[in-house]
């Protein structure tokens, strides 16, 4: 009984249960899409015929404002453009998608003149006559991101990967093979995060005013990237490129860059500019050069066909110069190189102008370790090894608590006018007949306070009027070699244990 | 940013796939660069193979040059030249000896050879001497070598050049050549030698262990030079030399005996030098000698002249004063001390 009684009352009360669910009923009115719309959700324009139809040198045409994607790959055609943007405020998203040009094409994507506030994303091209983007005639902040070149124009001197003219943004871009320049901007542009190949005229060049970081560039036939006036490059490589890596025009940085194998300069920068924290190494000419007034900071130059470092003046500290094939480091008149050291260059270790300071630097196994033409002041410097002389400075120069020991040379020379004081010159010399450890080749000189053992000579005066003064010299082949003419004071010879001398100028031998 | 190696090896697969250009496969020969002068060989082991004596022989006329940096081998020399009419561009570049090893370039044959350095050989630097004809030497630094710098035969000229620190004399020349604007200096002997009919000018001859400039067999010319601080003589000429328009000075170094111009024999003319603080200013040994218009100062003997020499007639104004042409006085041949 109960068995058959339950379905119902299970019923009854299900029944007698409040409602939980609308009416079933559809509300009046035609029926209508509760979706959005494709407009709302694709908002873009295509490219295609029925959209942007090209026109007698144009595959696509653009000529309306707005947001636009490409839907698949386009071949180009002869005497065209793949796709021509001919307004302005137009963002092109290529959608991955490659643009391919073939023979007798124009550009992949074409600007027309005075089109600005472009974008164009996301895409490929391969095999343009013309440039693949060229956005070049007064077409103003253009943005081009994430784009892919391979093997375009590549034989030409004037198409190229990308040009655009100034105040474009570059970024995420790679280019190989692009024809005349792998990526071409104008002033004031941004280039980041690129890479680039090739380049018959260049890698990457770029106008006045602007910033290129974190870009690479390989095989260009000329320089890997090269900009003008005002530039800023940072976190750039730039390896075996046939011109120089880097080169920058005046008042430019570049910084935290590497340059190696390029045929000529490892890095070039132009006057009033800073390199810091680069390296140079295994370039054809020298490593890093700059114009006047610059600096060169914490930077190396390893191996280069010449120079490692040539500034035409400025400063160059806390630098490294390895086996350059020429000098070490070179500064023009006026300038200061201080805290470096050169080593194992073919030719001279560091070189100064005149008027120039050489402080705390070490030099090794060049050809002379030092050198200033005249009215240089070296101060603090330890040089050995060297196949030449250590240090030999020209007229009117000081060379002040010096180490000089075991060059081929002499330790020391000073010109007419100059001083030698407070050296330590040892084991210098001595298979060079003439040598001394320190060596006054002119006149009128100061030679006071050092200390010489074990050279050929140990102070040995050529010219006339040198004032030779407190000097200390012991187990040289000659300890005091002093020409006629000279003001040397009196030399005590073996003084004893307990000795007295009421002459403070003495020098001594023993 | 790495770099991207890849990038390089899909540039040298497709550039290897086009037929755009010319056929790749070098013509047959040695490989030859067409420099300025027309084609140049390089100097290596397959263009210029060496043999037991030298590193590298040269024996076919033509110019050649280095790409690098030459270290020799002991008993050896570095370069040898077995050909007439052979140029040698150094590039720039160092011929690096080694203890033992013999002469950094060896010709007995006419050669050119500039622009680069040679140093520490066991012998000479370049070495020359036994070969005649046009031989030019420029603008090549020649130190530490064993033997002398640079040794050229007759007819050589040598420009422009730097000895320094070698074992025998800086540069020695034959017959009838030139030695310009060279330096010479801490050179164990002669720091110029040349021999009769040759031209020594405007040179820098220092601190040699021996003469500055030797004229060894006369008839030369010897103007425009500085010479300074060697321990022997400054200039030593023996017969029918020009001598004129030179500084010497300070020669005769600490222990030495020199004069600033020694003159051992006859027909020399010694016009218009300085000879200052050395030894003797201008001794002259012999007869037959024209001497006029030089001065000198601070020599132990300003003028040591034996009789038998035209001599201009000596004026001392060590004491100073003004030098006023009068009837007797000083005239345009007088010599001065001052």
């Amino acid at each position: 009984m109960l068995r058959t009684l339950a379905p119902f009352a299970i019923a009854g009360a299900l029944l007698a249960l409040p409602a939980s669910a609308g009416p079933l009923d559809p509300p009046a009115g035609p029926i209508a899409p509760t979706l959005k719309s494709l407009a709302l959700v694709e908002p873009r324009t295509a490219v295609n015929q029925a959209n942007t139809p090209g026109d007698a040198d144009s595959v696509f045409r653009i000529t309306e404002p707005g947001s636009y994607y490409l839907v698949a790959s386009l071949a180009g055609e002869v005497g065209k453009s793949g796709i021509e943007i001919a307004a302005d405020g137009v963002a092109l998203d290529l959608g991955g998608f490659t643009l391919s040009g073939g023979a007798g094409s124009l550009h992949g994507v074409s600007v027309k003149p005075d089109c600005s506030n472009v974008a164009i994303t996301d895409g490929r091209f391969t095999a343009w006559d013309g440039d693949c983007i060229n956005a070049a005639s007064n077409n103003y902040n253009v943005r081009i991101e994430r784009i892919q070149i391979r093997f375009s124009s590549q034989f030409s001197f004037s198409a190229g990967g990308i040009r655009v003219t100034d105040g474009a943004l570059i970024r995420g871009c790679q280019v190989i093979a692009a024809g005349a320049v792998g990526i071409s901007v104008g002033d004031y542009s941004i280039i980041e995060s690129c890479d680039v190949a090739g380049g018959l005229n260049g890698g990457i060049i770029a106008g006045s005013g602007c910033v290129i970081t974190d870009c690479a560039t390989i095989a260009a036939s000329d320089t890997g990237i090269r900009t003008f006036n005002s530039a800023t490059i940072s976190g750039c490589t730039a390896l075996s490129n046939l011109g120089s890596g880097i080169q920058t025009g005046s008042g430019s940085s570049v910084t935290n860059c590497a340059a190696s194998e390029n045929s000529d300069a490892g890095i070039a920068v132009g006057a009033g500019s800073s390199v810091e924290n680069c390296s140079a190494w295994g370039n054809g000419d020298s490593g890093i050069t700059t114009g006047f007034e610059s600096s060169v900071l914490n930077c190396s130059a390893m191996q280069n066909g010449f120079d490692g470092f040539v500034v035409t003046s400025g400063v160059i500290a806390g630098c490294s110069a390895w086996l350059n094939m020429h000098r070490g480091m070179s500064a023009g008149d006026g300038s200061l190189i201080a805290r470096c050291t050169a080593q194992g260059n073919t030719a001279d270790g560091i070189s100064v102008g005149s008027n120039g300071t050489i402080r705390g630097c070490t030099s090794l196994g060049n050809d002379n370790g030092i050198v200033g033409v005249s009215a240089v002041l070296v101060n603090d410097c330890s040089v050995a090894e060297n196949r030449s002389d250590g240090i030999n400075v020209g007229t009117s120069s000081s060379v002040l608590a010096c180490l000089a020991h075991d060059n081929a040379g002499d330790g020391i020379e000073i010109g007419t006018g100059s001083s030698a004081r407070g050296n330590t010159c040892e084991s210098n010399a001595t298979d060079l007949v003439g040598g001394a450890g320190i060596r006054a080749a002119g006149d009128n000189g100061l030679i006071e306070d050092n200390y010489t053992s074990n050279n050929r000579s140990g102070i040995r005066a050529v010219g006339i009027n040198n004032l030779i003064v407190r000097n200390r010299a012991s187990a040289n082949l000659a300890n005091y070699s002093i020409g006629a003419g000279n003001r040397d004071a009196q030399i005590i010879v073996d003084p004893a244990s307990g000795f007295v001398s009421t002459d403070p100028m003495a020098n001594y031998s023993y | 940013m790495p770099i991207r190696a890849a990038s390089c090896c899909l540039l040298a697969a497709f550039f290897s796939t086009q037929s755009l250009a010319g056929p790749l496969a070098p013509p047959a020969g040695p490989v030859t660069e067409t420099g300025r002068f027309g084609p140049r060989t390089e100097i290596n082991a397959q263009n210029t193979p060496g043999n037991a004596s030298s590193t590298f022989l040269i024996t076919q006329p033509g110019s050649y040059y280095l790409t690098g940096n030459l270290t020799g081998e002991a008993g050896k020399n570095g370069i040898r030249v077995a050909a007439v009419g052979v140029t040698i561009d150094l590039n720039g570049f160092a011929l690096l000896g080694v203890p033992g090893s013999l002469n950094g370039i060896d010709s007995s044959n006419e050669v050119r050879v500039f622009n680069g350095t040679v140093r520490n050989w066991g012998e000479d630097g370049i070495d020359a001497f036994s070969a005649s004809g046009a031989m030019e030497f420029r603008q090549i630094t020649a130190t530490f070598n064993g033997g002398t710098g640079i040794q050229a035969g007759s007819g050589a000229i040598v420009e422009s050049c730097t000895v320094r620190g070698n074992g025998q004399s800086g540069i020695v020349t034959g017959n009838s050549s030139v030695i310009r604007g060279c330096t010479a200096r801490d050179n164990a002997s002669v720091g110029i030698l040349a021999n009769f009919g040759s031209v020594i000018a405007g040179n820098s001859s220092y601190s040699n262990d021996s003469h500055g400039i030797e004229a060894v067999t006369g008839d030369c010319v010897i103007v425009n030079n500085n010479v300074h601080a060697n321990v022997g003589n400054g200039i030593i000429v023996d017969s029918d030399c020009l001598v004129r328009d030179n500084n010497c000075s300070v020669n005769g170094f600490t222990s030495g005996n020199g004069a600033g111009i020694l003159v051992t024999g006859s027909d020399n003319r010694i016009e218009s030098n300085n000879v200052t603080d050395n030894d003797r200013g201008i001794d002259v040994n012999a007869t037959v000698n024209f001497i006029v218009r030089n001065s000198a100062s601070g020599n132990g003997v300003n003028f040591d002249i034996v009789n038998g020499n035209a001599v201009g007639q000596r004026f001392d104004f060590s004491g100073g004063g003004d030098i006023v042409h009068f009837n007797n006085g000083p005239g345009e041949w007088s010599n001065f001390e001052y």
